[in-house]
């Protein structure tokens, strides 16, 4: 837990490493959540970066290093793959309820910041398309007032128009609602436009920054290499990655 | 006829089992473990030849079996590349085999198989009755207390998680509520019927509800209906019970898919 004079800091990883299944996922991570920033994660499949997000929200307890939440810190979680088994019938307004009861009108509150009319509150989530059920997924977190968003991928599966909404209201609800947003993405142009910070996460970080300083540097080319319009230059690397996962530093 | 004590014991029995099965299989349906109850109805009958020989009685002996081995389950079944499904399958007719086997090594107790295998309500006694109403109510309560959460972990176990449910206490609830079923559902189905009334009545809800708690709600009345259904036939007709009302379940199944409403609020 922090003292007050590190309010502004949400979640801090300190050295954090997970191993899974005796196969090392991440290593020294260090990084900080401060409030209110949205921070994007990149890297390519198998980097880890869906386990990082289990251990900031605490789902997953890392092997090494620690991890500091503010106190009374409320997080919300969208997670990567919603398979909401059709065996059970779910109205969007059970959905929304599913951890405690809430009133109509707070439900249709939340509906309404996502852009989904009241309406939706009686129709079944199981036919509701990719778009519509991101938007009740993030509803659901929203009612909570999170001072956090986790989402893993979340605008996977939509189109191009679907995708472009869906990060601008990712934007003004980071505006609005004042919470700071830890996501996973894989679509950089957005990411790049729209992120505070960038995370580049293969085992371990290699490298962050500024959208527009990130795209400079040199891991960021090797991570996005066969994307020149995204790898500006290359120059100096000080590691590079071994077939078997590994890393080798070449300073 | 009707109104004779060993009719209406019956009755008794059957229509607790069949409101308790309603939510009960609804959440076995929901976490895709319809086998589960399967496997362990199957261990009952070494939980009857426990309960004879410590001479603790055949409905404790079963209830204790049987909650052994939704625990050793519940340990376990990550733990296998081969599948949950296998593993269920292995130690279900393993434990039946056992239960046959050892009730034939024990020649000084008089056994009637078929009322194991197939349920014998037309026999229940009032000690039946006490044991039916405190393992149900146990489970009503267990089921009440965890209702909500429940849900949440079968529908969404990471997000569950990252909001501080204990999706592995959740678990050990559900396990030991679908034991404590099927310990006390043996003599109204038999071992190889509990999950013929936990699962269809259920499967047949599905077809008309909105939401979780219709489901279970409708899963109960239809259950209830199946039950008294199929008890009256054997009275009238003298067909054996459980098969009876099994057959009243596939009959409502058959009609509810059939009739079933296509909205597209339902589906």
């Amino acid at each position: 837990m922090f003292d007050n004079s590190r309010n502004d800091i949400l979640v801090r990883l300190k050295n954090v490493g997970v191993t899974l299944g005796g196969k090392t996922v991440l290593e020294d991570i260090s990084f900080d959540i401060p409030a209110g920033r949205i921070l994007t994660l990149i890297g390519p499949n198998g980097a880890g970066k869906t386990t990082l997000l289990k251990v900031i929200l605490g789902v997953l307890s890392p092997d090494k290093g620690a991890v500091e939440r503010k106190a009374g810190l409320k997080t919300g979680y969208v997670p990567q793959k919603t398979n909401l088994s059709r065996a059970m019938p779910v109205t969007v307004r059970r959905f929304l309820c599913l951890d405690r009861n809430y009133g109509d009108d707070e439900l249709a509150g939340a509906l309404n910041l996502t852009g989904l009319p009241p309406e939706f509150l009686d129709k079944s989530v199981h036919p509701l398309s990719g778009g519509e059920t991101q938007r009740v997924m993030l509803a659901r977190t929203l009612l909570k007032h999170p001072d956090l968003l986790i989402l893993d991928e979340p605008a996977q599966g939509l189109d191009p128009v679907g995708e472009e909404r869906f990060y601008a209201l990712l934007d003004s609800l980071n505006q609005t609602e004042k919470c700071a947003i830890v996501m996973v993405s894989h679509d950089l142009h957005i990411v790049m436009a729209g992120s505070h910070r960038v995370l580049c996460v293969n085992r371990h970080i290699c490298c962050s920054g500024a959208p527009d300083e990130i795209v400079s540097l040199p891991e960021y080319g090797r991570l996005y290499g066969d994307r020149p319009a995204l790898a500006v230059y290359r120059h100096h690397h000080d590691h590079r990655h071994l077939p078997d996962g590994s890393v080798e530093y070449v300073d | 006829m009707w109104t004779e004590p060993f009719v209406l014991r019956a009755l008794a029995a059957a229509v607790a089992t069949a409101v308790l099965a309603g939510p009960v299989g609804c959440l076995m349906i929901w976490r895709r473990m319809a086998f589960f109850s399967d496997t362990l109805s199957h261990s009952a009958l070494a939980g009857v030849l426990l309960g004879i020989a410590l001479g603790i009685g055949q409905n404790a002996g079963v209830a204790v079996v049987v909650c052994l081995t939704a625990l050793l389950l519940g340990a376990i079944s990550d733990k296998f590349i081969i599948g949950t499904d296998i593993l269920l399958l292995i130690i279900g007719q393993t434990a039946l085999c056992a239960g046959v086997v050892g009730l034939s090594l024990m020649p000084q107790v008089r056994t009637d198989l078929t009322a194991y295998l197939f349920g014998d309500v037309l026999s229940v006694t009032d000690g039946d009755l006490v044991f039916i109403a405190a393992t149900g109510s146990l489970c009503a309560v267990l089921l009440a207390m965890n209702w909500k959460k429940q849900i949440f972990t079968a529908l969404m176990p990471d997000v569950a998680r990252s909001e501080n449910v204990s999706t592995g206490r959740q678990s050990a609830v559900f396990m030991t509520v679908t034991a404590l079923f099927v310990a006390l559902s043996l003599k109204t189905t038999g071992l190889l019927l509990v999950s013929a009334l936990l699962i269809i009545p259920p499967a047949a809800a599905r077809f008309f509800a909105k939401t979780p708690e219709r489901m279970a709600v409708y899963a109960a009345f239809a259950g209830v209906l199946c039950v008294c259904a199929g008890l009256a036939c054997s009275i009238c007709f003298d067909t054996p019970a459980a098969p009876s009302m099994e057959i009243a379940c596939a009959v409502l199944f058959a009609f509810a898919a059939l009739t079933r409403r296509k909205s597209a609020d339902i589906m």
